[in-house]
């Protein structure tokens, strides 16, 4: 019978051994020094692939964000491998390491290990704060570069880490942007809105961005009447729709996700509330590709204080085309981020000429690029790893589409300001 | 009987030398099947000997990571002192609970439901206050020194979480061989019954469940210090309640070795799930269903149980078979 | 608070009640007559809100019209559910049949999940977009429908209950199971029919609000909590208190959100909820169906 117990214990070991087996290549003792599989280099390195990671949610509410963004990713790796792959390294071909996040930090930290482990140079991701805190600390501890395409935290940058970088713009230059584009919306269109309601979900994602628009609204002659959190999931906002109908506010914001933000609009028109102006920021609904196309019932006029693709460029109709293309989707701006990310990933391992991590990591720490999709100037990185140049632009949903109507050299057309 | 401690004695061995041929996944795998099967220890003490079913543990196990992550980050107070203060709030509320419940004479169905909803309640309320960050969380900053509960690599942790394990695995043992393992099983089994033999049911049920609450708390600091950071969606999610009763569950309630084996069995599982099927959402949830199913309906009394069934049927049989010959020869 | 929101708040808090109500009343009678809490109730809502936007969307039928066809079809499910699966369990103990319903409840979920993406989906049906105006006050369409769908099922169902043959057999084998037996019914046929009938009432919470939410595979876990709340608090196995339990917490959810900030009023129904359990767990009507 003792023999049952260890035939159980032996199956247990057994299974997982197993379970190494069946995943990724092989597993070697990893520390915070570099990996011994990377060759000692001098910008005369030979290898046949190179790989680097992605760590998106393609499991759970976010997947399908999570699942464009790897695509996105993709077509950048492709785009480098049709053109004879990484040319420094002898052509070697980019190969994509793809992991589910489910959203969850405990997945994240694993999977980095896993992606270190299988060999990976670099990792992009993920996709929310809770995950990028959690995974960029465990990247950290081994010493694997890490690019956030998409994290808003202020937080993710300002850990004194060398193996973090990001595209986004940090969350706390979302409610400045719209503090400082509002007033300059009142001056140029001839209107005084100043009232504000600002409906959020309630993660750090919703929370962290309603804390800084309270605190700094005063100062750029806005009032902020009231602050309306909501689960993301929720399946019922009239409660809220009902106090903003009772406090009648000049503008409507909102920091939603795709779901929520789409009932908050539906449920706005249905109890008959008009603001003069409904923006995001960051809203995961008034950027949502689909949302824009499908929604035009609901969604005129609606503007969003959000990352963008330049509109004004040659490069992203052509990125954003191949993109529809191989994937029949549109471009959305997350994509578009993790796309950046890539180039970023890949100019940078050009650059460098090696597998070597920290030689990768001192590569994109100087990367200065100026062909990119996104909406701002020069991709540049601070000390703390940000992308200092990003920053959110005014949309404006109008006819099925989006465009960027606010600040200067990104701008497509007039907005409509205030809603007619 | 040798043989018993001989078979513990094995596998304590396998389990301290593990780093020694694991990889860094698999630590972490080992680790967070560790805390899993401490924290089902914990809720063993309630919910296996007394059978008063658990379904918001993670209410104890949030207090936990929560009380020795504010002490530390907005008092500097240090986090194995926190793990112990954490754990003294959680035997409070957990006294709260009990009273509450107990007192007022809810049982089965009904006590679940109320810990599930105590579980949401303190959930909604640190989600909604500002101290505790509402659902932005509270980050550790890094700082690698054991001392503060921090360490280089993932093997210290797996030593801390497996000592852990250890020390509450011989408090259930103890427990199960005292005076208030037997009240605790007799209350169990029927809880009239028991009254009116003498047993203070009251009084058992609310030591079982502030200490339950108490223990929990101690895994809720060293998720807290393994992640470095702690939110209400993590720490008071009804998930974490799951987490805690499956490997009870499996392995078998009110045993000592059930939480431990069937923690073993749960969390690798889960983790081989989601790897085979990785580009099939929820499979590793289809698959704990299914697990969950299957164990109720064929094996109640969980993997040991099952087995300590069978290991008594033989000694039975044996002494039947024993007792026979004896007659036929006599 | 202003009167108007006060009222408005009012209006709105009855109509979602009238949701909570009907979900609430499929768990009930599951409960009342078999004694088993049916974690999975939310989850076979789901599947019901599923065949209704499929029947929409594939089929262009009216999701009032699929009502019906998702309510059959989760009939059978659930009957073949407690055919295969809670049967075996019937003497179990309580938080046994628990768990068990839970992971039931995790294997649909999950595998709508695999099946259908996690994507939320929605329906837009062009004669249910306008939402009523009465004067300052403001109705929703489909809300209002699912409000007065579900009081007639409420109704229907008492009737059912009371005065036909096959509802008394079911209260009879929920009240005494020898009893019944004695006389001629089999309560295992019972028990399919009556868990068939719960499933299909959730199914029917589900069509009625896929014109109204978005839905997605996990929607289970929003309604679960507050119907167990409001089952609790109209007596478990009560029809009509389900019903009227349900208007209860969807006006204090109602009332509450309009009060207080933050999304403290998720705290007023968790409250209520241990508040009756402690104090009045029978609930305000008593149980018995």
């Amino acid at each position: 019978m003792k023999r049952l117990s260890l035939l159980l214990f032996a199956l247990f070991f057994a299974l997982i051994l197993a379970a190494c087996g069946e995943s990724k290549d092989n597993f070697r003792e990893t520390d915070s020094q570099q990996d011994e599989a990377t060759e000692e280099t001098s910008g005369s390195e030979q290898v046949d692939v190179i790989k680097i990671g992605s760590l998106h949610p393609l499991t759970g509410p976010q997947a399908s964000e999570g699942q464009e963004m790897r695509d996105a990713i993709q077509l950048a790796i492709d785009e480098v491998n049709e053109n004879g792959g990484i040319k420094s390294l002898g052509g070697a071909k980019v190969e994509l390491i793809d992991s589910d996040s489910e959203n969850n930090p405990e997945k994240g930290i694993a999977e980095v290990q896993t992606m270190a482990n299988a060999g990976v140079v670099g990792i992009i991701g993920p996709y929310t704060t809770a995950v990028a805190l959690a995974a960029t600390q465990e990247a950290e501890r081994i010493g694997v570069p890490f690019i956030v395409d998409v994290g808003s935290a202020d937080a993710i940058t300002e850990r004194g880490f060398k193996y973090t970088f990001r595209i986004q713009p940090p969350a706390s230059k979302f409610p400045e942007a719209f503090l400082k584009y509002v007033p300059q919306l009142n001056e140029e269109y001839g209107v005084e809105l100043k009232t504000v309601i600002n409906a959020h979900e309630d993660s750090d994602f919703g929370t962290g961005m309603a804390n800084v628009l309270k605190e700094n609204a005063a100062a750029a002659g806005l009032e902020v009447l009231d602050t309306l959190p909501h689960p993301f999931d929720t399946a019922d906002l009239s409660s809220d729709v009902n106090k903003i109908k009772a406090q009648n506010p000049d503008i409507v914001s909102a920091t939603t996700y795709l779901n929520d933000g789409q009932l908050l609009v539906e449920t706005l028109i249905g109890a008959n509330v008009k603001p003069k102006a409904i923006i995001g920021m960051a809203s995961g609904a008034f950027s949502n590709a689909k949302f824009i196309r499908e929604q035009t019932d609901i969604n005129q006029y609606i503007m969003d204080v959000n990352y963008a693709m330049n509109p004004n460029s040659e490069l992203t109709e052509e990125v954003k085309k191949k993109y529809e293309e191989k994937y029949n989707k549109g471009l959305g701006p997350n994509a578009a981020i993790s796309y950046t990310a890539a180039k970023v990933l890949l100019d940078a391992i050009e650059r460098a000429g090696s597998t070597d991590r920290d030689k990768i990591r001192e590569a994109i720490a100087e990367t200065r690029l100026t062909d990119h999709i996104l909406a701002q100037e020069e991709i540049v990185f601070d000390e703390t790893g940000q992308n200092v140049n990003a920053q959110p632009v005014v949309n404006q949903i109008i006819d099925g589409r989006s465009y960027v109507v606010m600040p200067e050299p990104y701008k497509e057309r007039d907005a409509v300001y205030p809603l007619p | 009987m040798k043989k018993k401690w001989v078979l513990i004695g094995l596998l304590l061995v396998f389990l301290f030398t593990f780093p020694l041929y694991s990889t860094n996944y698999l630590l972490h795998i080992g680790i967070i099947t560790l805390m899993f099967a401490f924290a089902s220890q914990a809720w063993n003490i309630i919910s296996g000997y007394s059978g008063q079913f658990s379904f918001g543990h993670a209410a104890f196990f949030g207090v936990g990571a929560y009380t020795s992550t504010v002490l530390l980050v907005e008092y500097n107070v240090n986090p194995w002192i926190g793990m112990f203060i954490g754990a003294i709030i959680a035997a409070a509320i957990a006294f709260v609970l009990g009273f509450l419940t107990f007192r007022y004479k809810l049982k089965g169905a009904y006590f679940s439901l109320t810990t599930l909803a105590f579980a949401e309640i303190l959930r909604v309320f640190v989600k909604n206050t500002d101290f505790f960050r509402k659902t932005m969380g509270i980050m550790i900053p890094l700082d690698i020194n054991p001392f503060w509960y921090q360490f280089q690599t993932r093997v210290g942790y797996y030593y801390t979480i497996l000592i852990l394990t250890i020390i509450i695995t011989v408090i259930v043992y103890l427990i199960s061989r005292s005076r208030l393992g037997f009240n605790l099983i007799a209350i169990r089994e029927n809880e009239d019954a028991a009254q009116s033999l003498g047993v203070r049911t009251f009084k058992n049920k609310m030591i079982a469940i502030t200490l339950s609450g108490g223990l929990t708390a101690f895994a809720g600091t060293f998720y807290a210090q393994y992640l470095l950071f702690v939110k209400p969606e993590t720490v008071f999610a009804s998930d974490i309640s799951v987490s805690i009763l499956m490997p009870a569950i499996v392995g078998g309630v009110g045993t000592v070795a059930g939480p431990i084996v069937g923690s073993f069995i749960v969390t690798p599982l889960g983790e081989l799930t989601s790897q085979m099927f990785s580009n099939l959402a929820g499979t590793n949830l289809i698959a704990y269903g299914v697990i969950i199913i299957i164990i109720i309906l064929f094996m109640p009394e969980g993997v040991v149980g099952r087995y300590h069934d069978w290991v008594n049927r033989r000694k039975k049989g044996n002494k039947e078979t024993q007792e026979q010959k004896e007659s036929v020869t006599s | 608070m202003s009167l108007w929101l006060f009222i408005q708040s009012l209006i709105d808090g009855l109509l979602m009640g009238g949701i909570y109500s009907i979900m609430a009343i499929g768990l009930t009678l599951i409960f009342g007559v078999m004694g088993i809490i049916n974690f999975a109730q939310g989850a076979l809502m789901m599947l019901g809100m599923y065949v209704t936007y499929w029947a929409f969307t594939l089929a262009g039928i009216d999701p009032y019209l699929s009502l019906p066809l998702s309510a059959i079809a989760l009939f059978i499910l659930g009957a073949l559910i407690q055919k295969g699966v809670l049967e075996r369990v019937m003497d179990a103990p309580d938080h046994n049949i628990l768990l068990i319903t839970f992971g039931i409840m995790m294997i649909i979920e999950n595998t709508a999940l695999v099946l259908f993406s996690p994507d939320f989906r929605s329906i837009t049906v062009p004669w249910l977009s306008e939402t009523i105006k009465m004067g300052d006050y403001v109705v929703s369409k489909p809300k209002l429908i699912a409000f007065f769908i579900s009081m007639s099922v409420a109704l229907l169902l008492y009737w059912f209950l009371q005065k036909s043959y096959l509802g008394k057999a079911i209260r009879g084998t929920a009240n005494n199971k020898i009893g019944a037996a004695l006389v001629g019914i089999k309560s295992k046929r019972i028990n399919y029919i009556t868990f068939g009938l719960g499933a299909a009432i959730a199914a029917i919470a589900g069509s009625l609000m896929t014109p109204i939410i978005s839905i997605s595979p996990s929607i289970g876990h929003t309604f679960i909590l507050k119907t167990f709340v409001v089952v609790v608090l109209g007596g478990l196995g009560n029809v009509l208190g389900a019903f009227v339990g349900g208007l209860i917490i969807g006006v204090s959810e109602a009332l509450a959100g309009a009060a207080f900030s933050g999304t403290l009023n998720e705290l007023v129904i968790y409250v209520i909820f241990v508040l009756i359990l402690i104090f009045r767990p029978k609930g305000i009507f008593g149980g018995g169906s």
